[in-house]
């Protein structure tokens, strides 16, 4: 089947099987390996991108849902050279450690703060409630996350000291 | 790719979907996915045909009509949690 989307801003067509999965799609296909498979379950949420705004687990969609969709991938949150605040936040935070959940916690994040720019700690837990880390115990992601709400704020960040969870 | 090979279609109304259901055996109808793409993933379910509700107009809203509230087919489980008029009457909160 014809399938036609935006994929971090370029538009795209392809032919597609109907049982080709979003996730293979992109990483595939496109060769956006950013996305990472995990769980294959939509329990994980390794492989979360942005289809119209909306964090989706593309494990669990077929490519051709997302027909005449715009997606976004963790290889699109960067304007270039330029790493987006959220990733800035993450790497400051230490907010990784194998970084297999990370694509996939970074779009999470990103549509809560589309969504919400100030959001409260239960916004961000309830946000990320769909994204599994077997690393960091999830606090230096909150961190991070609140981190990056101030910076695209335009206000300094909080220091690290103030900020137990 | 995990699932079986099997028809697509997209409807574009609910009378397309049902009549496309009605005619082919063996059709499955998708709206959000959790459930039935897993079990195509594992191959305990292996559908002829797929008919998509999700380019269905008006199955993704949620309405207030007189004493009722109206969530559609379409409507995803976040939304629900979020939405406003939900929560004024307070289902979720268990008060």
């Amino acid at each position: 089947m014809h399938v036609a989307m935006t994929v971090n801003g370029e538009s795209v067509t392809a032919e597609v099987e109907p049982r080709l999965l979003l996730v293979q799609f992109l990483r595939d296909t496109l060769n956006l390996t950013g996305t990472h498979i995990g769980c294959e379950t939509s329990a994980c949420g390794a492989c979360t991108v942005l289809v119209d705004g909306d964090a989706i687990k593309s494990c669990t969609l077929l490519a051709v849902q997302a027909d005449d969709g715009r997606i976004t991938t963790v290889e699109g949150v960067a304007a270039q050279a330029d790493l987006h605040p959220l990733q800035e936040a993450f790497l400051e935070r230490l907010a990784l450690q194998c970084g297999y959940c990370t694509p996939g916690m970074l779009m999470s994040a990103l549509a809560l703060l589309n969504d919400q720019p100030r959001p409260t700690e239960a916004e961000i837990l309830r946000a990320i409630d769909g994204n599994l880390c077997r690393c960091t115990g999830y606090i230096p992601i909150i961190l991070a996350i609140q981190d990056a709400a101030a910076r695209m704020g335009g206000e300094a960040p909080p220091p690290a000291a103030e900020q137990e969870c | 790719m995990y699932p079986r090979a099997f028809d697509y279609m997209a409807a574009s109304s609910l009378d397309q979907a049902s009549q496309a259901l009605s005619e082919t055996p063996g059709a499955k109808l998708l709206s959000g996915g959790m459930s039935l793409l897993p079990m195509m993933k594992l191959r305990i379910l292996s559908p002829s045909m797929v008919v998509d509700l999700g380019k269905v107009p008006g199955l993704d809203e949620v309405g207030v009509e007189e004493d009722s509230l109206v969530i559609g087919a379409l409507v995803r489980h976040r939304r629900i949690a979020a939405d406003d008029a939900i929560d004024e009457r307070e289902l979720l909160s268990g008060s």
